[in-house]
């Protein structure tokens, strides 16, 4: 019988996310479906538009590309919110890990992490064949304004998917009850992201719209985040 | 494990004037015991009298017990404490025996080392390579998986294990392996409280007796 190393409280809460984050991964990797879904998700939908709209004015270009990607990736990202506790429901998984040492805020942060990483991944794959399908150039992956609108996109939605997860955890339809939430929830994020990608690609340049739809970006991304850590680790309790 | 003599007879868990009602229905009224280092409890009583409740209630899974029950200590009783399930083992399924019992460990802040790991599995009647580190657990039998949680309960290393029906799947040889591996976590100074209908576990522990649903 011997007592856990001594050890730092922030020292033990970081080893604590680090431990649930590679978890999580490998359970990932373990049945690679998991990984895939979200991605041929993405994929379909993307294939799907570029057949249902065939032709474009080429001024309406950039927005169609940020709508399409934008979407392809929301819809995506919600299937992998809404398993985001997927591992944990089965043999009471969660209930042991609610008796083992560690706070709940280091795993409602170790589940957004999580999701993080599987959303930049799926977002990447998605611009990848986005850019393809619609015939643009590939720069635009490698462009500072794009990847910090997607990161602070991605931020935002996984708040917000990790949150409700938490939050709808234990109910009886959360199948229903996720998607519900999540739709009109995400609505403001898209809204921001959405202008303010279309507002880059079309002018290049630093403007005052662009910044104001940025901050309410950030603003968004602030809140749904506070949420989760605050609200999504008290509902785990 | 020098220092275990110290502990001997210490409450480490009081429970006081619990009761509790589930659907207005009451369930049991004013249980008071106290758990000491060295003692087994069993948890006695017919189907439905509320045991696995009892348990529940007794580490926090489900709550309205908080002013009835108290942990002897200053630290997280989490730390000190393990449970086994009636009904579950609290393993990943897409994942090998030795992934599972490193995360646990990992989560507890204790070595994962992997001949320790091999060395615990394989007195547990898991072994081989394929088994212990190939084979999901979702493969695993019932019982294999209930000598896995037990594993990971002795390499947790705790003092206070609360135990609900943990021969569950178990055939005769692992039921004496557990019941010796009980015994000697008790003489060192250990607790536990147990639910069981099989009595090959109590042979030779005396516990004490909780019984519920008399009244």
């Amino acid at each position: 019988m011997t007592s856990p190393p001594n050890q730092p409280k922030s020292r033990a809460w970081t080893n604590h996310v680090s431990t649930l984050v590679s978890h999580s991964l490998r359970v990932d990797l373990s049945s690679k479906e998991r990984l895939i879904t979200p991605v041929f998700f993405a994929a379909i939908v993307l294939l799907l538009f570029s057949f249902a709209i065939p032709e474009q004015d080429p001024t309406m270009r950039s927005r169609m590309i940020v709508a399409q990607s934008l979407l392809a990736v929301f819809f995506a990202l919600q299937i992998a919110f809404s398993r985001a506790f997927e591992s944990e429901r089965v043999d009471r998984v969660f209930d042991h890990i609610r008796l083992s040492p560690i706070a709940s805020s280091a795993f409602i942060v170790a589940k957004l992490i999580h999701v993080l990483l599987i959303g930049a991944g799926t977002m990447f794959c998605a611009g990848v064949l986005a850019i393809i399908l619609q015939g643009q150039d590939p720069s635009l992956l490698m462009d500072p304004v794009v990847i910090g609108a997607s990161i602070l996109t991605l931020l935002g939605l996984s708040g917000l998917g990790v949150l409700l997860a938490a939050v709808t955890l234990r109910a009886e339809g959360h199948q229903i009850i996720f998607p519900l939430l999540y739709f009109p929830l995400s609505v403001p994020v898209l809204l921001c992201a959405s202008e303010s990608l279309v507002q880059w690609l079309e002018t290049h340049q630093w403007n005052d719209t662009m910044r104001g739809w940025s901050i309410m970006l950030i603003a968004f991304d602030a809140i749904y985040l506070t949420l989760t850590i605050m609200l999504g680790a008290e509902s785990l309790e | 494990m020098e220092n275990f003599a110290r502990y001997t007879y210490v409450t480490m868990l009081r429970v006081k004037n619990l009761t509790f009602a589930f659907k207005n229905r009451p369930l049991f009224q004013n249980i008071s015991f106290d758990v000491k280092a060295g003692q087994l409890t069993r948890l006695a009583g017919s189907n439905g009298s509320g045991k696995s409740t009892l348990l529940g209630l007794i580490t926090g899974l489900i709550s309205g017990a908080e002013d009835a029950v108290s942990y002897n200590g200053d630290t997280d009783f989490r730390e000190w404490t393990s449970w086994i399930a009636p009904d579950a083992n609290g393993l990943i399924p897409t994942m090998s025996a030795t992934a599972n019992l490193s995360f646990w460990l990992e989560l507890r802040g204790l070595s994962s080392d992997i001949t320790k790991l091999r060395e615990t599995l394989t007195t547990w009647g898991l072994t081989g390579d394929w088994v212990q580190s190939s084979l999901p657990v979702a493969r695993f039998s019932t019982g294999m998986k209930r000598r896995l949680a037990l594993a990971r309960l002795l390499l947790e290393d705790t003092k206070l294990w609360l135990l609900d029906e943990p021969l569950f799947g178990l055939d005769d040889a692992a039921c004496q392996q557990f019941r010796d591996a009980l015994k000697k976590h008790l003489s060192q100074g250990g607790a536990g409280i147990v639910v069981t209908h099989d009595d090959r576990l109590l042979e030779g522990l005396n516990p004490q007796t909780i019984y519920l649903g008399a009244q």
